[in-house]
C-alpha cells in the first residue's frame, strides 16, 4: 500500500488551521464534504487559495458533488461506499502528478 | 224818419250795453284774457292776467305779446297769428310765457278774431290757461310710460296681459319669439295661441286669478306648432284691476322658461334614482361612517347583512365600528393611511359580526374631515382569507413533507452510506491484512469498528422510527417519574458500552416531582449520555447527572444537568448541535441524528434542551447538557 504518515480532522476548520501552520504540506489530502463548523468545500478553497498546487482528493457519498468539488480545484472524486484500491489508487496517482 | 232814428238809437244803446256786458266778462273772467292789434301789440287785459304775469296794467298795454314768451315760443308767434287772423278761431295752442318774476309756465292759448262790419281785423281776444303742471305730469307720465315699455321689451321672461275674457292684449318680445308659429297673437285667446285649443285649459292660473282676484301658479307645457311639448313654463297669473282698484278687467301672465331647469332636475332625478339602485343594489357593502366615533351614518342593505343585520336601520341603531376591530389599533392605521394618501384601496381588516362572529373586510374608503365622514365600500373576503391560509397551511404541510423526504433521504445518502462505507473499508482491511502476520493483529480493531458501526445503523434505525413517532403526533404526554426513567437509561448506556471503562452517577436534591413527559424520554436521556461516551477519548468515561428543582419564568421545573469529561463541543457547533432536521443547511451536518432526537423528544414535552461548556471557557473539558422538564 505504500509507507506514508496520516494525520486526520474531524471538522474543516481544524484541517485548514493545521495546513496553514504546519511547514511540512502534506502530498495529498483526503477530504470529506460533510463535516461541523466548515464543510469540505469552504475548506479546500481555504487551502487553495494558500496553494494552488495542493493535491486534494474529494470524498462525498453525494455524487452531486464530483463536478462542483472537481471544478473548484480537486484533483479526484471519490465516491462513498469505495474499495481501498480506489483509494490507494487515486493517492498514487495524485502523488506521481 | 222819427221811427227809425228812434231804432237806431236803440240799438247804439243795446250795443253799448253789450259791449258794457262783454267788457265786466273778460275784466272778470277767471282766466287771463288778452285783446291784441293785428301787429299782436297788447290793447286790454284783465285782472287774471295780471295776476298770472305779475305786472302792472301800464307795464303791459301797448307792449307785443311775444315779449312775454320764451324764444322757442316767440318765433312761433308771427306765423302762428296770421293764421289766427285767417282763420278767425285758435285752440290750445301752446306757448311758454315768462312771468315778471321770470319763472317759466306753459299755457294753451284759445282765441276769436274780431272783425268790423266790412270784414277787416278789428281786434283779437285771447283766453289762456296754465297747463303748467298737467304737462308735467305728462312728461313724467312718458318716461314712465317709456321706462315701463323698456322694461316691457327688455324683460327675458315672457308678458302677456289679458283681458277678462282671455283675449291676448298685450305681449312681450319674448313671447312673440316662444309663439312666432302661432303670429299674429294679439286679439286671439290665449288658449289658441299657446295650446291651438279651442277652448280654455283645464288648469289654467289666469282663469284662478280672474276667478278668485289673487295670484296664481301653476307649471304648465310649452308647446310648439301641433301642440308639441317643447318644454316647461312656471307660469304666474296676476289680476290686472282698474284704474280705479276695484274690478278686474284682465289678468297679467309673468312666464318663465323652466324647460333647462326641468331637465336639469330629471337629470338630477334620474341621477339619484341610479345612484340610489347602484346603493341599494350593489354587490358591495357601501357605508358612510363619523371619524370622530366611528358610527355609522348610512349604509345600504348588503353592508348591514355583511354585518349580521337584517336592516340597515338595525346597523344604522346599533353597529359602532370602534367597538367591532379585533385588532383596535388597526382603524387608527387606517385613518392615518387615509388622511396621508387620501383614500384607501383594498385595505384588508378584521371585525366582527353582531354576534362576535370574525369577519375579513376588504375595504376602499376616502375621507371627508370637514364632514367628519368617511365613506367606504368593503366586500367580505373571509373565504378568501380562509383560503389562503389553508394555501399557507398546504404549502407548510407539503414544504415539511418535502424536508422530511429529503432529510430521510440525505440519511440515506450520507449517514446510512459512511456506516455502510466504514464497515465496507474495515472489511476489506481484514481481507488485505489476513495473509500478513503482522497485520493480522489489526483485524480485532477492524471487527470492532464494524460493530460499533451496525450499533450506529441500528440506533439510527430506532432515531428515525421515533422522530417519525413525534411528527406523527403520536406520542402520549403524560407523568412521568424522571429519576426512574434516568435510571433505566443509565443502565441501558453502561450496557452499551461495556466494552468501556465508563461511570455515571446521578445526585438530586431532595424528592424530584415528577415531569411532563412520555414513553420517549428514555430515549433523550439515552441519546445524551450516547453522546457524552461516543465523544470522549479518555480511559474512564465520567457522567454526572445532577437532578434539582428549579423556577423558570414563574413556573416549576425539573432541572437535568448531564456533565461529561469528552471531547467538548466548540462553540460555533454549539449552536447547530441540535438543529440536524429538515430545513438546515446540511453540509456541515455531523453523523447521526442522536441530538436532534433530544431536542424534539424534550421540546414535544414544553421542555427545553442547551448545552454549554462544563468548565467554563474550555470546551475541550467536556459538555454540560441541561434539561428542562415542567413539573407535573
Amino acid at each position: 500500500m505504500g509507507d506514508y504518515s496520516v494525520e486526520f480532522f474531524i471538522n474543516g476548520k481544524d484541517a485548514v488551521e493545521n495546513y496553514r501552520n504546519h511547514s511540512e504540506k502534506p502530498k495529498v489530502i483526503i477530504m470529506d464534504y460533510r463535516m461541523p463548523v466548515m464543510n469540505g468545500l469552504d475548506a479546500m478553497n481555504e487551502i487553495l487559495e494558500i496553494d494552488r498546487n495542493t493535491k486534494i482528493i474529494f470524498a462525498s457519498a453525494d455524487t452531486a458533488m464530483k463536478e462542483l468539488s472537481i471544478s473548484k480545484g480537486a484533483t479526484a472524486f471519490l465516491s462513498k461506499p469505495f474499495k481501498i484500491e480506489e483509494l490507494i489508487y487515486l493517492i498514487n496517482k495524485a502523488i506521481k502528478e | 224818419m222819427y221811427e227809425i232814428l228812434e231804432n237806431t238809437r236803440d240799438n247804439i244803446l243795446k250795443l253799448r250795453e253789450l259791449k258794457k256786458r262783454y267788457k265786466l266778462f273778460y275784466e272778470y273772467a277767471p282766466l287771463p284774457y288778452q285783446s291784441l292789434d293785428e301787429n299782436v301789440n297788447i290793447i286790454d287785459i284783465n285782472q287774471a292776467w295780471l295776476d298770472f304775469f305779475g305786472y302792472d296794467k301800464e307795464e303791459v298795454i301797448g307792449k307785443c305779446f311775444g315779449e312775454f314768451l320764451v324764444l322757442k315760443s316767440r318765433e312761433l308767434l308771427n306765423s302762428r297769428f296770421s293764421h289766427f287772423k285767417e282763420v278767425g278761431v285758435i285752440q290750445d295752442v301752446e306757448y311758454e310765457i315768462v312771468k315778471k318774476d321770470g319763472i317759466h309756465r306753459n299755457i294753451w292759448l284759445d282765441g276769436r278774431i274780431e272783425y268790423d262790419k266790412n270784414g277787416n281785423f278789428t281786434q283779437a281776444h285771447c283766453f289762456f290757461k296754465d297747463i303748467t303742471d298737467r304737462k308735467r305730469i305728462e312728461n313724467q307720465l312718458r318716461s314712465s310710460k317709456t321706462f315701463l315699455s323698456n322694461v316691457f321689451t327688455s324683460i327675458q321672461d315672457g308678458i302677456s296681459i289679458l283681458d277678462k275674457d282671455l283675449n291676448i292684449i298685450q305681449v312681450n318680445p319674448i313671447m312673440e319669439l316662444w309663439y312666432s308659429h302661432s303670429m299674429p297673437i294679439l286679439g286671439k285667446k290665449c288658449y289658441e295661441v299657446y295650446y291651438e285649443r279651442n277652448k280654455p285649459c283645464e288648469i289654467c292660473p289666469s282663469l284662478q286669478a280672474l276667478r278668485s282676484g289673487q295670484p296664481a301658479y301653476e307649471v304648465v307645457p310649452k308647446t310648439g306648432p301641433k301642440q308639441k311639448i317643447t318644454g316647461w313654463l312656471d307660469l304666474y297669473s296676476f289680476p290686472l284691476l282698474d284704474e280705479e282698484g276695484g274690478q278686474i278687467i284682465g289678468v297679467i301672465e309673468y312666464v318663465r322658461d323652466i324647460s333647462e331647469r326641468m331637465k336639469a332636475e330629471q337629470r338630477l332625478r334620474d341621477s339619484e334614482i341610479k345612484y340610489k339602485y347602484l346603493f341599494e343594489n350593489a354587490q358591495v357593502g357601501l357605508y358612510w361612517s363619523r371619524i370622530s366615533d366611528g358610527k355609522f351614518i348610512e349604509c345600504n342593505e348588503i353592508f348591514a347583512k355583511l354585518l349580521g343585520y337584517g336592516t340597515r336601520e338595525g346597523l344604522l341603531e346599533d353597529y359602532i365600528a370602534t367597538e367591532h376591530y379585533v385588532y383596535p389599533t388597526k382603524r387608527n392605521e387606517m385613518l392615518d393611511a387615509i388622511r396621508k394618501n387620501k383614500e384607501i384601496r383594498d385595505s384588508e381588516i378584521l371585525v366582527t359580526k353582531r354576534d362576535g362572529t370574525p369577519i375579513w373586510l376588504s375595504i376602499s374608503a376616502r375621507m371627508f374631515e370637514k364632514e367628519n365622514r368617511i365613506e367606504g365600500a368593503v366586500i367580505d373576503i373571509t373565504k378568501r382569507k380562509k383560503a389562503e391560509q389553508e394555501l399557507k397551511e398546504s404549502e407548510v404541510r407539503y414544504k415539511k413533507a418535502y424536508d422530511k423526504a429529503d432529510f430521510y433521504k440525505d440519511l440515506l445518502a450520507h449517514d446510512v452510506s459512511n456506516i455502510f462505507n466504514n464497515i465496507n473499508a474495515s472489511i476489506q482491511l481484514i481481507e488485505i491484512w489476513k495473509e500478513d502476520s503482522e497485520m493480522l493483529r489489526n483485524n480485532g480493531d477492524m471487527i470492532e469498528i464494524i460493530k460499533q458501526q451496525l450499533e450506529r445503523g441500528a440506533s439510527l434505525v430506532s432515531n428515525v422510527r421515533k422522530h417519525s413517532e413525534i411528527e406523527e403526533g403520536d406520542i402520549l404526554v403524560k407523568s412521568v417519574d424522571v429519576i426512574k426513567v434516568i435510571n433505566e437509561s443509565i443502565k441501558n448506556v453502561l450496557s452499551r458500552f461495556h466494552y468501556r471503562e465508563i461511570e455515571i452517577n446521578i445526585e438530586k436534591t431532595n424528592e424530584i416531582p415528577n415531569v411532563k413527559g412520555g414513553d420517549l424520554l428514555i430515549d433523550a436521556f439515552e441519546n445524551i449520555l450516547i453522546n457524552g461516551a461516543l465523544h470522549n477519548e479518555n480511559d474512564m468515561i465520567r457522567i454526572e447527572v445532577n437532578v434539582s428543582e428549579v423556577y423558570k419564568d414563574a413556573e416549576k421545573f425539573v432541572k437535568l444537568e448531564f456533565k461529561d469529561n469528552g471531547i467538548g463541543i466548540i462553540d460555533e457547533r454549539k449552536k447547530a448541535i441540535f438543529e440536524r432536521n429538515y430545513n438546515k443547511d446540511k453540509s456541515t451536518g455531523g453523523m447521526g441524528i442522536g441530538l436532534s432526537l433530544v431536542k424534539t423528544i424534550i421540546n414535544s414535552f414544553d421542555g427545553q434542551v442547551r448545552v454549554d461548556n462544563r468548565v467554563m471557557g474550555d470546551h475541550t473539558k467536556g459538555s454540560i447538557f441541561i434539561v428542562l422538564l415542567k413539573q407535573w
